[in-house]
């Protein structure tokens, strides 16, 4: 084999090595996040295999980006999965979306029935899915769910 | 001489007066910033228990859509049944938290291990809204944003006794729902007991340190909350 082709073969192996370390370190393949906890429920429904020729405008990063914004995460936070769905049920109608999942937050659960606990802490939810707009215009944040 | 007094006292009160519109008529922030943390709960609430056997199905309310400015914890104005013996909650109204641009209807409910949230459209505005949370039976509730039930449970594991009405935040560095120039209504409050919608009679209270919550009660089923220390227009 030249030389040339294998320095090119090389370089491609090796930007392909270095993508995949660096998406590991952001994303991991497999979601965490029930599904269940997405799905199924009342009139939200997501389908994770959207059709052909539903093509997202917004970036998986950018839609991190976003989620954690939204989410207010402190810097520990770890996004676990990202996944394109089309969100229906909702009145906006059936939506692109990316379903971010984060785990390491701090949200604070309100506080149930306050006649009884007062000013008792709340508990903590570390998880949530944010569904964010992967294409179109209008609120970034178009559902989720969080959880302790 | 005495007339140059009168000037000056005139023209003192008058920039007095000037300087006090000014402070009143635009955001009154000074009370509301400084922690970042959770500091409490502020609460201005109404409430009926039905005793501990005695199931409620459904308790609505309308509630006026405000945005909360600003937000360090959360802040939020909800219906929600209750269990009033093992301290557990379904509630939906509208919802800011900490690094959202603005309100979201929301859900909060709890079984036995924790607490769940779900959220979705952006609620916007100044217009009112109904709210709906609904006992299906078997420990599943459901929940509805002007009518459209758009979420339901799982199994929970227990059932409602009780209603509760409320305006609520997390941190003092919260702006509470509502102010002096803008008071949030939750009114039109029904619940189903053991025949058909009925006009709740709520007792009503306040949590937290009274400089925050304000509650002027309407009626029996009808309050309004602001936060005492702010003056802007919601």
């Amino acid at each position: 084999m030249p030389v040339s082709r294998r320095v090119l073969l090389g370089s491609i192996l090796a930007a392909a090595v270095a993508a995949i370390a660096i998406t590991s370190n952001v994303v991991q393949a497999e979601p965490s996040f029930p599904e269940g906890y997405l799905n199924g429920r009342s009139s939200w429904h997501l389908d994770f295999a959207p059709g052909l020729g539903q093509t997202p405008s917004v970036t998986r990063e950018a839609a991190i980006g976003e989620a954690l914004k939204f989410l207010d995460a402190p810097p520990s936070a770890v996004v676990k999965s990202i996944r394109l769905a089309v969100f229906s049920g909702s009145p906006a109608g059936a939506t692109l979306v990316w379903v971010v999942d984060v785990d390491g937050l701090a949200l604070d659960a309100l506080s149930g029935q306050l006649d009884q606990r007062g000013t008792t802490e709340p508990g903590v939810m570390t998880r949530s899915a944010v569904f964010v707009r992967a294409a179109g215009s209008g609120d970034p944040i178009v559902g989720g769910f969080s959880k302790n | 001489m005495v007339s140059r007094v009168r000037d000056s006292r005139t023209i003192l009160a008058t920039l007095f007066l000037i300087g006090s519109m000014l402070l009143s008529s635009g955001p009154a922030y000074a009370y509301c910033s400084g922690l970042t943390s959770y500091a409490g709960t502020w609460g201005a609430y109404g409430t009926t228990d039905f005793g501990p056997w005695d199931n409620v199905w459904w308790v609505q309310g309308r509630i006026k859509t405000f945005t909360p400015d600003p937000v360090v914890s959360a802040s939020t104005s909800w219906v929600m049944l209750a269990d009033r013996v093992r301290n557990k909650v379904a509630q939906t109204g509208w919802l800011r938290r900490a690094g959202w641009s603005g309100d979201k209807v929301f859900t909060q409910f709890w079984d036995f291990n924790g607490a769940y949230e779900a959220y979705f459209i952006d609620v916007g505005g100044s217009s009112s809204h109904n709210y709906t949370a609904r006992y299906l039976g078997n420990g599943v509730f459901d929940f509805a944003y002007d009518a459209t039930y758009w979420y339901q449970t799982w199994n929970l594991g227990w059932s409602p006794n009780k209603i509760q009405i409320a305006s609520e935040s997390k941190n003092h560095g919260d702006h509470f729902p509502g102010s002096n120039g803008y008071r949030v209504n939750l009114d039109t409050i029904q619940y189903i007991n053991h025949s058909g919608v009925t006009n709740a009679n709520l007792s009503y209270g306040t949590t937290g340190s009274s400089d925050v919550p304000g509650l002027a009660q309407l009626s029996g089923n009808s309050f309004q909350t602001w936060d005492k220390r702010c003056f802007d227009a919601g």
